[in-house]
């Protein structure tokens, strides 16, 4: 059994990988592409809408199947640790951006209205009021989502990324134990998401406190 | 031994002649380490109208929600005719049903059925627990509904109704059962005085009819008017009963009195 | 364009069956799992500690595992205790314990949504647990989780194409072995993919009109 759980916890460290490069990508992406979707220009909030509507009503599969067989294979050659985070990325970006917009909508008007007053700029009206008050809102969901794409990232182990879940495909073949493999398998993931649920609680907890309501 | 409560015991109810019909003995309810009723010890006869009143957090609706075991009391004993609950003894699910059928109740919020027909909030009772044809059901259902002003509302929904529409609809629904005891929890608080008054009058209908009735009320005009009895709590116990005349006009206790001169000059 | 639409017009019949097969892989599995889904809610909100404690372990188990672990266990895991399962009945069993998890939180917060006083008259006009439950409470509380049943259900729908990796003939399955054999990998994955989007995108936007319905006034969120 500690041979089956140390090949399982080889494919960690790809796992937690595809995860956090995905996740970071899809956060930061999110914002442009929430400004797109809530463009004042209706041509601009329209392409916006239809990106976000594309990319989630496409599944993962398929998106990096696209970008690891359909790009990669002709015209650039990509490894599957970078079609995966693409591909997963660009799908967090999507869930991310409508996070920011509910978000968005949940800050008091009072805030825009207080940073006018204030004569901030634009840039500093965004930074110094709207993003903290975004961040915190936004955390809750994207805890949930994070954990989500956690199990999703499983998904990379179909272009060879040699991940949790492609170590234990590899085991289950050698060693004809399937059962106990992924009943393991299963619970290193469960175990993986608890540190992540505990940071959000944390996180949210330190920004509550450091910024008032 | 309190004096009050010895008053309380030893002064028989002017207006219970006849053998009790409900009688309520040592009742005690503890929601963990708060008392909410101390000692409650009460009667009733068949056909009488008693109103409870008292200050906010007195322990009436507690009291009333213990007669048909919503809250169960964590002491004493529940004597309805031949029915006899103790607190002590767990009550299998025959008794509870039986005594549920015998008494019916009013809330202060309706809580009608919002997802089904003002028809089938009256009739489901009659088809479930007692049992009836969904005919027969629907027929009675729309008797009660004309007793209570409302059988052109038989095929709308909650909501389409005012709110002293759908008390008076819940009152049909609790009577759907026949029962032989009603229980009001403060049926006009949630409504605007004249919706207040429609739900008022078909309370007095029924009183005049016989029904017994326990009433928890701010109502003062029905207390007295209506009511054959009244029973003042504070601090879960009961601190002044009698006959509704004389409680409302000439209490015993200064703090019955100061109690509804507050209320009076609101 | 042209020769596009001529290859897809020649893959489409082939892709088609493999999209029937998803719809009915998700359809079974939702079936199954929104009733076990049901059971579990009822089990998690018991008051006896024998029934709550294994309810919440499956459901917990259920959430936390990614769909392609559940999918791999049913169908190269329990042959390894002689249970063979084809890919079709694997993926459907997969797909419905998943299912049951993730409905069971569903319902459980519809429960949750119906008002107290909506059991307590219940209660006083005589009708017994199971009456009420069937009669007042879960029409209740399955009209509140109705928006976000339908959402795990698209959801789920995607997810059939997991079962690619146990060997079932479904949509990128096909796609990827028409891909292999003529390496327009490019062109087929668009059709595989506009095949989906064309089944969940209406059905995300009839959700989200549904949901505006039933609770309008809230703003949007995530």
């Amino acid at each position: 059994m500690n041979d089956i759980l140390s090949m399982l916890l080889a494919g960690v460290p790809w796992t937690l990988g595809v995860t956090l490069c995905a996740f970071a990508a899809g956060v930061v992406l999110g914002f442009p592409l929430c400004a797109l979707r809530m463009a004042r220009t209706p041509l601009l909030a329209a392409l916006g809408a239809a990106i976000v509507m594309t990319v989630r009503s496409i599944p993962p599969i398929v998106w990096l199947f696209f970008i690891f067989f359909g790009i990669g294979g002709g015209y650039l050659t990509l490894s599957p640790f970078v079609a995966a985070v693409v591909g997963l990325g660009l799908i967090t970006a999507a869930q991310m951006a409508e996070v920011y917009r509910g978000a968005f909508a949940a800050i008091p008007d009072g805030q825009y209205e207080a940073a006018h007053v204030l004569n901030l700029s634009a840039p500093q009206r965004f930074f110094d009021v709207v993003l903290p008050q975004l961040t915190r809102i936004s955390i809750p969901t994207g805890a949930t989502y994070a954990i989500g794409l956690l199990k999703d990232s499983a998904v990379a182990s179909t272009l060879g990324v040699s991940d949790i879940s492609f170590q234990a495909y590899q085991v289950s073949q050698q060693t004809f134990q399937g059962l106990g493999v992924y009943s393991a398998a299963a619970l290193v993931y469960l175990v993986l998401s608890v540190p992540v649920a505990l940071a959000s609680r944390w996180l949210s907890a330190t920004l509550q406190r450091r910024i008032s309501q | 031994m309190n004096p009050k409560s010895i008053a309380l015991r030893q002064v028989p109810p002017l207006a219970a002649p006849k053998p009790a019909f409900l009688r309520l003995e040592s009742i005690h309810k503890q929601f963990g380490p708060y008392e909410v009723l101390h000692d409650v010890n009460f009667e009733m006869s068949k056909g009488e109208v008693v109103a409870i009143i008292g200050p906010s957090g007195s322990g009436k609706s507690t009291l009333l929600r213990c007669i048909n075991q919503l809250e169960p009391p964590t002491r004493g004993r529940i004597r309805l005719d031949e029915l006899d609950i103790d607190a002590a003894v767990p009550l299998p699910r025959a008794e509870l049903l039986k005594l549920r059928r015998r008494i019916g109740m009013v809330f202060q919020s309706f809580n009608l059925f919002p997802h089904m027909t003002v028809l089938r909030n009256v009739s489901l009772a009659q088809v479930r627990t007692l049992g009836r044809s969904q005919r027969e059901a629907d027929a009675r259902s729309m008797q009660l509904l004309e007793r209570v002003g409302l059988a052109a509302k038989a095929g709308h929904y909650p909501a389409r109704c005012s709110g002293g529409q759908q008390q008076r609809i819940a009152i049909a629904r609790a009577l759907a059962l026949e029962p032989e005891l009603m229980l009001f929890d403060e049926p006009t608080s949630a409504l605007d005085p004249e919706l207040g008054l429609e739900v008022l009058a078909v309370m007095k209908e029924l009183a005049a009819e016989g029904m017994s009735m326990i009433v928890v009320t701010h109502e003062m005009h029905f207390a007295e008017t209506v009511s054959d009895r009244v029973v003042v709590m504070a601090d879960g116990r009961i601190i002044e009963h009698g006959p509704s005349a004389q409680v409302m006009r000439q209490p015993r206790h200064e703090r019955v009195a100061k109690f509804l001169q507050a209320v009076r000059d609101r | 364009m042209n020769e596009l639409l001529a290859l897809w017009a020649e893959w489409f019949p082939e892709l088609w069956k493999g999209f029937v097969l998803s719809l009915q892989v998700t359809a079974i599995s939702l079936g199954l799992g929104v009733v076990l889904g049901l059971l579990l809610a009822l089990g998690v909100s018991a008051k006896g500690r024998a029934l709550r404690y294994p309810s919440l372990v499956i459901v917990e188990l259920g959430r936390g595992a990614p769909a392609l672990i559940l999918l791999q266990y049913f169908y190269f895991g329990l042959p390894s205790v002689s249970l063979t399962l084809s890919s079709f009945w694997a993926a459907v069993l997969a797909l419905a314990y998943c299912t049951a998890a993730y409905t069971s939180e569903i319902i459980r917060g519809g429960l949750e949504a119906v008002a107290r006083g909506q059991h307590e008259a219940a209660e006083v006009i005589g009708l017994d647990r199971v009456d009420a439950l069937r009669y007042v409470i879960l029409p209740q509380a399955l009209r509140v989780a109705l928006p976000s049943l339908l959402g795990f259900s698209i959801m789920m729908f995607q997810a059939s194409s997991l079962c690619f990796t146990i060997a079932l003939p479904e949509i990128v399955s096909r796609a990827s072995a028409i891909g292999s054999s003529t390496f327009q990998y490019m062109p087929v994955l668009v059709l595989a993919g506009l095949m989906y989007a064309a089944v969940c995108a209406p059905a995300s936007l009839g959700v989200a009109a549904l949901e505006r319905r039933l609770a309008p006034g809230q703003h949007p969120a995530a």
